[in-house]
């Protein structure tokens, strides 16, 4: 019912609104209710007692409080009344309303504005109290959907709250079929079409189904809201993208980006497409090949749906490559081996792997080197090929042991001639010759000759066999440098020199990274996969959901195989885009490859009215009615709480209470989220502070008396340092060893007290890494000479788990004696205690001992401070703790600077004084 | 163990807030001090003191030490023989000060105003300053020494700001004879009591200043409707007061400035019964006019003597 003050303004429930006569009613009561007594301070009372005041009432309510009251009963009952401000009359006399919605793949972006229009009308349905078929074109699942019937408006409602975009492309014939027998087929309805913008399969049949129920509206989204398909090409270039779009936006083009995760998430790269129509131009992402291969994903930015994702599967990822080596990485001499050169060579763009021939075919390697092998185990050698037969890619590299033993060699492309040929030596007339080029029909073709690398030794081919179509590089003298050959499915490279640099120039030169990256990406030809069993079934590892986010696949996702894969499958329920594949080989399934190509919903005919989303929009006043009057009540309470205060009229008290109620007012998460923000901003300040000057630091051993002794110890070294030394501590920092990161710090003091919690694994971890990266710990047992074995067992306990080298006491000629002062002992409260450091002197650490472990209690003598005495030793033995404090300091920041200054002398004599 | 430590701690705190709150008193002490200090408050006579006064010619009665050599040669060019450095005339006397530090005097209606606590130290330091500087002696009431340094005034300032148990009305049996004092406080007690420490007094001297100090909140009760009045301080530690409802504030104004008046006048004429000085002060108001009348009082009283 409309009302003529306010046109657009509707009650769904006007009788509520008779509630409002009893608002005189309730003004009158509140109005005798007086409000509690302030309490007010005043000494003076004693001259108050007795005095009585004329009037007999109580004081009246304050008017303001008075109005509160009754605005926030007004705003209830009209807020139960239902005011709908703007309602749309969209649905006229109709008996019902079929609601059809495009849910494929192509809805996601504008899924928000259909859900919303979709919302509205279900509540004018309800207003109007007629029932509501809800028909959404894309297959609900791969499981045949019942068929759609008439809701109540609250049900359909529900159900439309579980409506979600589906992942696949939206087939209409079927749901046109249906339309033809549902209720609503015969007349009376009204039909709201919230489409996609799109033209899909079957879309005029089901607008003609739809036309005999009655009126149509035709919903349809800006041309910013179209859905996108990106799709991937593999080129020479690396991956080319390809954005398609369904309208030719002319000069307007829609500007999108375009991601490339990695695994974990992280954005590799970034890019901008201008999207003009339905052939966009290629866009290529301009990254390091290292970077590349990490991609496991594009995703268009900004814009969701399954149409937007390419997921990268197998053929385009890093190779794996196996080389067959005793280790790794050789500590001696890497310089002489193969495996130093190949895996430099490859390390950017293959995974790499390390061991015997069977174990590396086990690994599903796509490519095997042979470095210099000459035989190998029968086992091995079966194996191999077994796998080259299969489809592998085997390159092998001669060698000193490859040429000792042609005779009996197998897996060569070619055969070999005994013995090798050296062109370069005391007994050869022959000079190292350059290679001359690369064969044309070879997959190495193309490659720039190099002009500077020379190959002193090789092992011949035998020329006796054909070596037609078999030589893909040779050299000036038309020998053959690179043969090949297939076998079975795979194909056996060789080189005929070594893969490390002693019998040529080309392990150095840039040419062999490419040469070892051309066969790498020829090692996982998918023809290799492809046509080994066609029968094989590829299980869906993870799917998209309509949004374009990943997720588990349900029994409903079925098994593709390869061949059906190759051949291009359709994206269909049963077979929802993602990554299919089994142990070893991964595919993916894109939406954007499958989809056909992208075209405008056409013109639907004459009985269908299009329109775009968002002309008209109904607004229900109520829940903001509710806030509102909630908000007052809060005022109210908070009144009532601090209507002292508020008399009193102080800012602080005003600001304290506005801001009890911003905390009710507002949603808790956004306070959680500053507060999470501020804690994270405090934490990072911390770190900013610590990282930007100099900071002693003690570990907080949680007793606060110890805890106080150590700052103030060494704050009083600090001191001492700012005005002895150049060092000059900005202060001193309490360090919580199990949360707090410790990198700031040169070195930490360590009080060892008996009580002490030992650090968590996560602690020790951290305390580790401190160490291993350049920390120095001064573990102090503060007992003096002798043995505590409490104290003792408290240091096992925290330092058991740590990997710390052998410890030695402290020998005369230490650095640590003389980094500042000469010193011959390190006295602190004690004098006596023996100091241990790390036996012999690390590399890498600078010659600092990682830890110190002492017992002369020095935070006390540093706190009891160098002349107010109060030490058993008096005023000098507190000057030698401090001078023993600078010197562990001037230690942990100059390592053995010292040490290398026995060596001035020398130096001075050398450079002739 | 738990109640003890707190206890501490809230020791602590009021130690420390005192210490604090000190260097802020006395700077406003010396800041009235100064600004009444205009050039030398001396005696304007010779007598017994530090400083120079004038040269006079030699007298039999003089003290051969006292004659002064150097003037007495320049002065024999003149015709004159011997000159003797006359010292001016200093006169010192002990005045004593107490201040109110009863739960009612940290009482102040707005946090702008001073607590009348506050405003009774800063009046009683400004004097003290301005006492010390003429030669006199000053000590807080009750405390065993007195002097006039810098040391003195700061002992005096520690002892008035520290003691938290002063009562309401000063200890009379801790004054010495003849000395001065000068009292500052709310005066809120019952007359008979406050006529009984006066009547104490009075027989111990003669020299007394009266500062009465009153928040404006207790001269004009500005309140209005409905309220539920409380002494300050814990329940129970202030007399036993009990809590007055008022349903009409405004109805009773009138009255009780009536009986807040009818009281300051019974204090005052009390005080100027005995012959001592009053002044009334509400914190409201500069302290500094009034320091500078009661130093006014002072001189003239010094001079009279």
């Amino acid at each position: 019912m409309m009302n003529a003050l306010f046109p657009g303004l509707v009650f769904s429930t006007p009788l509520v609104l008779w509630a409002l006569a009893v608002l005189p009613a309730v003004w009158f009561l509140l109005r005798v209710m007086p409000p509690r007594p302030r309490v007010i301070v005043l000494p003076t009372v004693r001259f108050l007692e007795g005095l009585i005041p004329e009037r007999v009432s109580p004081s009246h309510t304050p008017w303001w409080i008075l109005l509160l009251r009754l605005l926030m009963l007004t705003l209830l009952i009209l807020a139960l009344a239902g005011p709908v401000l703007n309602p749309g009359s969209k649905l006229g006399q109709a008996q019902g309303l079929r609601l059809v919605i495009d849910n494929g793949w192509s809805a996601a972006p504008l899924w928000e504005i259909q859900i919303r229009e979709a919302e509205n009308a279900i509540a004018e349905a309800e207003r109007l109290n007629i029932p509501v078929l809800l028909l959404p074109t894309a297959a609900l699942s791969a499981e045949p959907a019942e068929s759609p019937r008439l809701l109540p408006a609250a049900e359909a409602r529900a159900a439309l709250k579980g409506l979600l975009p589906r992942p696949w492309e939206s087939d209409m014939t079927a749901l046109a079929e249906q339309v033809k027998i549902l209720p609503g087929a015969e007349g009376g309805y009204k039909t709201l079409w919230l489409g996609d913008g799109l033209s899909h399969k079957g879309i005029q049949l089901l607008a003609d189904a739809l036309a005999q129920g009655g009126d149509i509206t035709f919903f349809h989204p800006q041309p910013e809201a179209l859905a996108l398909t990106l799709r991937i090409k593999s080129s020479l270039k690396g991956p080319e993208i390809q954005v398609q779009s369904a309208v030719d936006s002319g000069a307007m083009a829609r500007k999108v980006s375009v991601q490339a995760l990695a695994s974990d998430g992280r954005v590799l790269g970034f890019q901008d497409v201008d999207v003009d129509g339905p052939s966009a131009a290629p866009v290529f992402f301009d990254m390091p090949e290292a970077v590349r291969g990490q991609v496991v994903q594009y995703r268009l930015t900004a814009l969701p749906g399954a149409g937007g994702v390419f997921l990268m599967d197998g053929s385009f990822q890093r190779r794996a490559v196996g080389i067959v080596a005793a280790q790794e990485k050789s500590e001696n001499a890497p310089l002489v081996e193969a495996g130093y050169y190949l895996r430099r060579a490859l390390e950017p763009y293959a995974d790499l792997a390390f061991g015997s021939a069977a174990a590396l075919t086990r690994k599903d390697r796509s490519l095997i080197i042979l470095p210099d092998i000459g035989s190998m185990p029968l086992e091995d050698l079966n194996a191999l090929e077994d796998w080259v037969h299969g489809g592998g890619l085997l390159l092998r590299f001669a060698g000193p042991s490859v040429a000792g033993n042609v005779a009996n060699m197998s897996l060569v492309p070619v055969p070999l001639r005994a013995g090798g040929r050296a062109l370069e030596g005391s007994l050869t007339w022959e000079t190292p010759l350059h290679i001359k080029e690369f064969s044309p029909a070879s997959p190495l073709a193309g490659l720039e000759v190099p002009k500077d690398v020379l190959i002193r030794q090789q092992v011949l081919a035998d020329p006796a066999e054909s070596l037609e179509g078999k030589v893909w590089a040779s050299l000036e003298d038309g020998t053959p440098l690179i043969t090949a050959s297939p076998y079975g499915k795979g194909l056996l490279v060789m080189i005929h020199t070594t893969a490390s640099a002693d019998w040529s120039d080309l392990p150095l030169s840039g040419v062999f990274v490419d040469i070892l990256r051309r066969l790498a990406a020829l090692s996982a030809a998918p023809s290799r996969h492809a046509d080994t069993k066609s029968d094989i079934a590829l299980d869906p590892l993870t799917v998209l959901d309509g949004f374009g986010a990943f997720r588990k696949p349900d029994a409903s996702v079925k098994p593709i195989g390869v061949a059906d894969m190759a051949k291009g499958i359709a994206v269909d329920p049963a077979h929802p885009p993602g990554i299919y594949g089994r142990p070893g080989l991964q595919m993916a399934l894109n939406l954007g490859e499958r989809a056909p190509v992208l075209r405008p919903a056409p013109d639907l005919g004459a009985h269908v009215l299009a329109t775009l989303y968002g002309q008209t929009f109904e607004w229900a006043l109520t829940p903001m009615l509710l806030a509102l009057a909630g908000a007052l009540a809060l005022l109210d309470w908070g009144v009532m709480i601090g209507l002292g205060m508020i008399l009193r009229w102080q800012p602080g008290n005003i600001l304290a209470l506005l801001a009890v109620l911003g905390f009710f007012a507002f949603s808790s998460p956004v306070a959680r989220a500053a507060e999470g923000a501020e804690v994270a901003a405090s934490a990072s300040a911390n770190d900013l502070r610590y990282a930007g000057a100099l900071y002693l630091a003690y570990v907080q051993t949680g007793d606060a008396a110890l805890d106080g002794l150590s700052r103030a110890g060494l704050e009083n070294l600090a001191q001492e340092l700012t005005s002895r030394t150049s060092a000059e501590p900005a202060g001193v920092a309490a360090v919580d060893i199990e949360h707090d990161p410790l990198a700031f710090f040169p070195w930490l003091y360590w009080p060892v007290s008996e009580g002490q919690k030992p650090p968590g694994p996560g602690g020790l971890q951290k305390i580790q890494d401190y160490l291993d990266h350049g920390g120095t710990i001064l573990f102090d047992l503060r007992y003096g000479a002798g043995q505590n074995t409490e104290a003792d067992k408290a240091l096992q306990k925290i330092t058991g788990a740590l990997n710390i080298p052998p410890l030695m006491p402290l020998p005369a000629e230490h650095v640590l004696t003389r980094t500042f002062y000469l010193l011959d002992s390190f006295p602190g409260l004690y004098t006596t205690g023996v100091l241990w450091v790390e036996k012999g002197s690390v590399s890498g650490r600078d010659g600092v001992s990682s830890v110190i472990i002492g017992s002369n209690d020095w935070a006390s003598a540093w706190a009891a401070g160098a002349h107010q005495g109060g030490l058993p030793g008096g005023s000098r033995q507190g000057e030698m703790a401090i001078r023993a404090g600078i010197n562990f300091t001037m230690y942990a920041l100059t390592g053995n600077y010292k040490t290398d200054q026995v060596h001035v002398p020398y130096i001075l004599e050398r450079l002739g004084r | 163990m738990m109640s003890s430590l707190t206890l501490l701690d809230r020791l602590m705190g009021r130690a420390e807030r005192t210490a604090s709150g000190l260097p802020g008193l006395v700077m406003r002490a010396e800041k009235i001090a100064a600004s009444l200090m205009h050039g030398e408050h001396s005696k304007r006579r010779a007598g017994m003191g530090e400083k120079f006064w004038q040269f006079r010619p030699y007298d039999v009665s003089d003290r051969p030490q006292d004659i002064d050599w150097k003037q007495s040669a320049k002065g024999h060019a003149e015709g004159r023989n011997v000159f003797v450095r006359e010292k001016e005339w200093q006169s010192a006397q002990k005045v004593m000060f107490w201040c109110s530090a009863s739960a009612g005097m940290e009482y102040s209606s707005n946090p702008a105003v001073p607590t009348k606590h506050e405003t009774g130290l800063v009046i009683c330091l400004a004097l003290a300053l301005l006492m010390t500087r003429a030669g006199e002696q000053v000590g807080a009431l009750g405390a065993r020494r007195s002097g006039r340094s810098s040391l003195a005034l700061q002992n005096l300032a520690e002892s008035l700001l520290g003691k938290a148990d002063f009562g309401s009305l000063p200890e009379t049996a801790a004054l010495p004879v003849h000395a001065g004092l000068v009292m500052a406080g709310d005066f809120l007690s019952p007359l008979p009591d406050i006529e009984a420490c006066f009547a104490a007094l009075e027989g111990r001297t003669h020299q007394v200043t009266v500062v009465h100090i009153l928040d404006v909140a207790e001269t004009d009760l500005p309140f209005e409707g409905r309220g539920l009045f409380r002494t300050p301080g814990l329940p129970g530690n202030d007399g036993g007061a009990v809590p007055v409802r008022i349903d009409h504030i405004g109805d009773i104004r009138a009255a009780y400035q009536k009986r807040i008046e009818e009281h300051r006048a019974a204090v005052e004429a009390m005080a100027r019964s005995c012959g001592w000085s009053y002044v009334f002060h509400r914190t409201d108001r500069d302290p500094q006019a009034l320091v500078a009348s009661l130093w006014e009082q002072a001189q003239a009283a010094g001079g009279r003597r």
